[in-house]
């Protein structure tokens, strides 16, 4: 498939993106800043990683990316489109290239529908198949999953927790879209069984040429899988960076704390100290001034109570990092 | 010196629509004072019934089929209800993966731990809540004092696990059961709860079984490591010696599926040493082929054997027992050797 974009070109990208809720009952209702203030580009064919632990947003990111969510404030631009107020007849001819493959495969795939029809849908929905072609087209995602074409009659309930995922990535697939998005797309599933979803993601990726957010808690199935990685916290981006420079220098301390917190399978790569943050993150409710880390940070000073990082890259050669204490020469502080 | 846990042989089964299903098939398995094991399998492996078995905590569906469980050298299958609910908590405590639904919703946490004194330790209401007080501040909860009056959705997810490890170990159990204690929490939450489970290990010599499919998690805590695949105990041996020498199929290929082995087959293929599982350049994880079979009676051949690269006569015929090797036991006819 031939891109409209020149190479390079971001395909997906994010600019200043807020995203609010409205929380409580009546009378005493306060505000749920979700995502706050996140810039971002998605560069064609490149599998950009976020990662944050629960209520960094980042879900909630991807939905509104998505736009699953319409942002309250800020701008999400698709091949080079505002879609940010998109509705109707436009967010449909967006979703037929802008697509989701969800955590839980058994609860996103209808338990009445055959898993053939599943993967048909799409197609059938936006009218881009039918007949002879439509079943050719479906034979042709079921090969490319990994699914056995004589499983098409089955439903969902009769397959294991992988072959569910093969389905939802199949019909994520069936409309052969520039951007993938996938949140937690491997976290319900044993350790032998992520491994071939991520090798088929992998090779999907590398057969198609799609676009991937790939959106994870999993430090370790991040950095397999990315070749950039945003890490979140408490609805901002902190730290941005090639997966092999993220592993090998982390600069925030918040991603060296959680790099660190990632329990290491060998002895030898339990060389790095770890770091144990003392409580736990702050509410979206009520976020503390300045850095939003100051208070689980070990190293803050007085600048980070008060004043609030950019998120700008510390040193000519440095990635960006929204941290007051990163040195002139781009290291992060020792924790 | 008596292991604080011997489990002899057990097998359990559970009735379902499809007839028997054997979850436990002739698992042995022993836990020291103070020493901490791990139990480590993938869903389905058997690893929850075993510790629930031990804690006499069986769903009606279950039924033990064979073998013993001996906690501080007293048979726990052959006593009596109300003997065997007195040792629960007083010698052996256990927390699960959601400390949500393990805690009463409507009672502050302290009176909950109060509760479980007053019915063990024969503890007035006051010394009840003075002790509860206590063992908040020991599991690490800031100002316990205050803390104790909280309903459990007043805390965070760690807080309420710092809550249920209170609990467990309110009347100085000399067995903590932990089964999947850390996997609904953040990693940095988790790192947290690893330290407390520790330090108690260390402080009051408390003894862990840990239940878990995280092999980080084991990497990090366990002293000694069990692993299980299809209700059966496949391998066991020192933490070190598993992870780094692992000798059964299975295990050897459950490790290469992991991301972490990619990272160390890069890091050594930069260093010009060996590939291990990645496929030059493609970066691929190891995959184990086909799925966990169900078992529906005591296995007659090896239970990995329909996944197992060897493909071997013997493994289709005859079950291998665990066997001495290297500093562990491993059930396979044709362990892995080229280390």
């Amino acid at each position: 498939m031939v891109s409209q974009q020149s190479p390079g070109s971001p395909v997906l990208r994010a600019g200043g993106l807020v995203k609010d809720f409205q929380v409580g009952s009546v009378g005493r209702r306060s505000v749920l800043r979700a995502v706050d203030g996140v810039d971002l580009e998605l560069a064609a064919g490149e599998t950009f990683g976020l990662v944050g632990e629960s209520g960094s947003g980042k879900s909630t990111l991807g939905k509104v990316l998505l736009r699953l969510q319409t942002p309250t404030a800020g701008t999400v631009e698709f091949e080079g489109r505002d879609i940010s107020r998109a509705g109707g007849r436009e967010l449909r001819a967006v979703h037929r290239r802008l697509r989701m493959v969800f955590q839980d495969p058994y609860s996103s795939l209808d338990p009445r529908m055959s898993i053939g029809d599943i993967v048909a849908e799409p197609l059938r929905l936006h009218r881009v198949a039918r007949g002879r072609d439509l079943e050719a087209r479906v034979t042709g995602l079921f090969d490319q999953c990994g699914l056995a074409a004589a499983w098409r009659h089955r439903y969902p309930h009769e397959l294991s927790g992988g072959q569910r995922q093969r389905v939802g990535i199949a019909r994520a697939l069936s409309l052969r879209p520039s951007v993938l998005i996938a949140d937690e797309p491997v976290s319900a599933l044993d350790v032998s069984v992520q491994a071939g979803i991520l090798n088929l993601l992998k090779d999907l990726q590398a057969d198609l040429g799609f676009t991937c957010l790939f959106i994870s808690h999993d430090l370790s199935v991040v950095e397999f899988m990315c070749d950039r990685i945003a890490v979140m916290y408490l609805g901002r981006i902190v730290e941005v960076a090639k997966a092999s420079e993220l592993f090998a220098l982390p600069r925030h301390p918040y991603t060296q704390a959680l790099l660190s917190a990632d329990p290491p399978l060998h002895a030898d790569a339990a060389a790095t100290p770890r770091v144990v943050l003392s409580g736990d993150m702050p509410s979206a409710l009520d976020p503390p001034p300045g850095c939003r880390f100051h208070t689980r940070c070990p190293v803050a000073e007085a600048v980070c109570r008060t004043e609030d990082p950019a998120l700008v890259p510390r040193a000519a050669d440095g990635h960006p990092v929204a941290c007051h204490l990163v040195l002139a020469d781009g290291s992060g502080p020792r924790l | 010196m008596t292991p604080v846990l011997e489990v002899d042989g057990l097998s359990v089964g559970f009735r379902s629509d499809d007839g028997e299903v054997l979850a436990l098939d002739d698992v042995s398995l022993r836990v020291e004072p103070g020493e901490i094991v791990g139990v480590v399998g993938e869903s389905g492996c058997g690893k929850s019934t075993l510790g629930l078995s031990i804690m006499g905590l069986l769903p009606g569906s279950a039924s033990v089929r064979g073998g013993g469980v001996r906690l501080g050298g007293r048979d726990l299958l052959t006593l009596p209800p109300g003997e065997l609910r007195r040792l629960r908590g007083s010698e052996v405590g256990m927390i699960f993966q959601e400390p949500m639904s393990s805690l009463n919703p409507v009672m502050p946490v302290g009176r909950q731990i109060g509760e479980v004194l007053r019915r063990h330790r024969d503890l007035g209401r006051t010394a009840a809540a003075a002790r509860a007080v206590e063992l908040l501040d020991l599991v690490g909860i800031p100002d316990a004092g205050r803390r104790s009056r909280a309903y459990p959705h007043q805390l965070s997810g760690g807080m309420r696990q710092r809550v249920m490890i209170a609990i467990a170990i309110a009347c100085e159990p000399k067995l903590l059961i932990a089964d999947e204690p850390t996997t609904a929490l953040d990693v940095t939450v988790q790192a947290q709860i690893l330290d407390l489970l520790r330090s108690l290990r260390d402080r009051v010599d408390l003894a862990i079984m840990l239940i878990t499919h995280n092999l980080g998690v084991i990497a990090t805590m366990a002293d000694r490591v069990s692993i299980m695949y299809a209700g059966r105990k496949v391998e066991e041996g020192p933490t070190r010696d598993i992870l780094d020498t692992p000798r059964h199929p299975y295990t050897a290929r459950l490790l290469a599926s992991t991301p972490q082995a990619a990272r160390s087959a890069a890091v050594s293929a930069a260093a010009g040493g060996p590939g291990g599982s990645v496929e030059a350049g493609g970066r691929r994880l190891a995959e184990i082929p086909g799925r966990v079979p169900t078992m529906t009676a005591p296995a007659t051949a090896c239970t990995f054997q329909a996944r197992c690269h060897r493909d071997v006569d013997l493994c289709t015929r005859v079950r291998p027992e665990l066997e001495p090797a290297g500093g562990g036991l491993v059930a396979c006819f044709h362990p892995e050797e080229s280390w």
